[in-house]
């Protein structure tokens, strides 16, 4: 049985369709990267799932329908938001003893372990805290809960590369298992590239691809020739073309060969820009 | 249980500060009291002389009761009027405190259902004001009546608890009713709720007036509205000359002043407050968050 399944989500505001007949399964054990550029709707999925909008269609969370504004299913269900979204009046102790308090699933040994890295200061304001603090806060309160599905939306943005690392070790390590899903919203696909197992991009409120990176990138090469040899190349309609000093990368069917070129498995990011762009020449 | 007292706590704590600044104002002017007594002493040389210029002998009689009822209900006035004050600042940022400070996400997405978390809030912005008030009226109590004491040597325990309760309760009340509308406003409006509130009120109100003078109507406006559920069954009644007034009469006073607080308007009064926090909470649970 699939963890969660989105059934023609349609979310307007006002006039403007932020996502459109959106449908997707989403299975137990797998960290799935939902990827878009900003304004793809890759918030609004997310607080449509969460129940924060109301929109037209359904979402089931383990065969149960979700409706709007319903908080048993943060039994369940846990949310990092892209920006550090905790209450600066209350203190690190503070923040931690209430999300214990009023969790059923807080499993106090992950909190120790988790608190006995994170060097947090838990007399401190969350409000003093630096950025990188409040999202190891975030992070502790949150991996804390044993839950079945966690959304992060944008959880990185604004923190420098070692805290970035730290943070998707950390979730790794601590909270993920083949019970759990994790489902990653992001626009820096290079990030997310190396722990994601299958994908969703999204572009203008739809669903273009949901895929499993593997499989999608065994489908395609990146396929790089001299300029000399572009004829060749083209002859393929490349989905994506880029220029480098005297040579020409496209990407091409994987069953494709091409003389004196050199083939390698092609990034997340072109991939995508393929899917958003098509042929580009 | 358990959880509703986990959300308790945290709004405790976010709110302790605002709560108990009503006790430092009331403490700042115990202080100056005292100070500008000390100062009197100094100039006159002995606090004997300024109780001197009272008529204590004179006194001794029934109209004792009487000043020690109102010395203590008047005592009341001055933290009542604070811990409005105080209630109508909390209770205008209960539902929106959280958009403002950009932690409603954090909050929406605890299994906590949105009832509970309005109730807490409600209840820390409405009653814990009161129970600050009520902290107040009992040290006031202690201090009024044992200066009446020093001075006329009586201490008329249940007349200054009659005395001083009448006014807590009705305090008590317009903090209810004035919180309970303000706490309307703060889920309809994400910030400045109360000067919202004010400008709708007033805005309104003209509207109507005008309306009525033009077409020759006698619609209710909105602020003859909330000066009616804020006044409903408060009745005066004249008191004359206390100092030939026998016994009986306070008794009077004492009950009918009881008779008004608790009467069946209170329980009106009472119940649309409910109603207005369940509206609230609706509004509150209604709403999207993008």
């Amino acid at each position: 049985m699939s963890l969660m399944e989105i059934k023609n989500i349609t979310k307007r505001f006002g006039k403007f369709e932020a996502l459109t007949n959106v449908s997707l399964t989403i299975p137990k054990g797998r960290i799935i990267g939902l990827l878009g550029k900003n304004g793809a709707g890759k918030s609004t999925l997310m607080r449509s799932i969460l129940g924060f909008l109301k929109y037209d269609g359904e979402i089931y969370f383990k065969g149960k329908l979700i409706k709007h504004s319903q908080h048993d299913i943060f039994e369940r269900i846990a949310f990092i938001p892209d920006v550090s979204g905790l209450d600066d009046r209350l203190t690190v102790q503070q923040t931690i003893d209430f999300v214990a308090s009023i969790n059923p699933n807080w499993k106090e040994s992950t909190a120790i372990n988790l608190l006995a890295k994170s060097k947090l200061p838990l007399h401190q304001k969350v409000g003093t805290l630096s950025k990188g603090m409040k999202t190891k806060l975030y992070l502790l309160v949150t991996l804390s809960l044993d839950v079945d599905l966690l959304l992060l939306d944008e959880p990185t943005l604004g923190l420098d590369i070692t805290f970035r690392k730290e943070f998707f070790n950390t979730i790794l390590g601590e909270f993920f298992d083949e019970n759990k899903t994790i489902i990653i919203s992001t626009h820096q696909i290079e990030e997310v590239e190396h722990i994601t197992q299958d994908i969703i991009f999204l572009n203008e409120g739809k669903v273009i691809l949901h895929e499993n990176i593997e499989e999608l990138k065994n489908k395609y090469n990146t396929v790089t020739v001299s300029v000399d040899n572009r004829k060749a190349l083209m002859e393929h309609k490349p989905r994506l073309i880029s220029y480098t000093l005297g040579n020409i990368s496209g990407i091409i069917d994987s069953n494709v060969k091409i003389e004196n070129a050199t083939y390698q498995r092609p990034m997340l990011s072109d991939l995508f820009m393929a899917e958003l762009g098509g042929y580009d020449e | 249980m358990n959880r509703f007292w986990g959300i308790l706590k945290k709004d405790i704590a976010i709110a302790k500060k605002s709560l108990i600044s009503p006790l430092w104002i009331i403490a700042i002017t115990y202080v100056v009291i005292l100070i500008m007594g000390i100062i009197g002493y100094v100039k006159t040389g002995s606090i004997k002389i300024q109780l001197n210029n009272f008529n204590v002998t004179g006194m001794l009689g029934n109209t004792l009761y009487f000043i020690v009822f109102f010395a203590n209900a008047v005592a009341v006035a001055y933290p009542g009027l604070i811990c409005s004050i105080k209630a109508i600042s909390l209770s205008q940022n209960a539902l929106n405190s959280d958009i403002q400070n950009k932690c409603e996400i954090f909050y929406r997405t605890q299994p906590i259902s949105i009832w509970k978390r309005s109730l807490s809030k409600y209840l820390v912005s409405i009653f814990g004001v009161i129970a600050v008030l009520f902290s107040i009226c009992l040290v006031n109590l202690i201090i009024i009546n044992s200066i009446l004491y020093f001075i006329f040597k009586e201490f008329l325990f249940l007349v200054a608890w009659h005395g001083m309760m009448i006014n807590f309760v009705g305090f008590s009340l317009i903090i209810i009713v004035l919180g309970s509308l303000l706490f309307l406003a703060s889920s309809i409006f994400k910030e400045k709720a109360f000067g919202r509130t004010i400008l709708v009120l007033v805005l309104t109100t003209g509207f109507i007036e005008i309306l009525n003078l033009m077409l020759n109507l006698n619609i209710l406006t909105p602020i003859e509205l909330v000066r009616d559920f804020l006044f409903f069954g408060i009745t005066s009644f004249k008191i004359e000359n206390i100092e030939n007034m026998p016994l009986e009469n306070l008794v009077q006073i004492i009950n009918k002043s009881w008779d008004i607080i608790l009467s069946f308007q209170t329980l009106i009064k009472l119940l649309i407050s409910g109603a207005i926090f369940i509206l609230s909470t609706f509004i509150y649970k209604w709403k999207e968050i993008k």
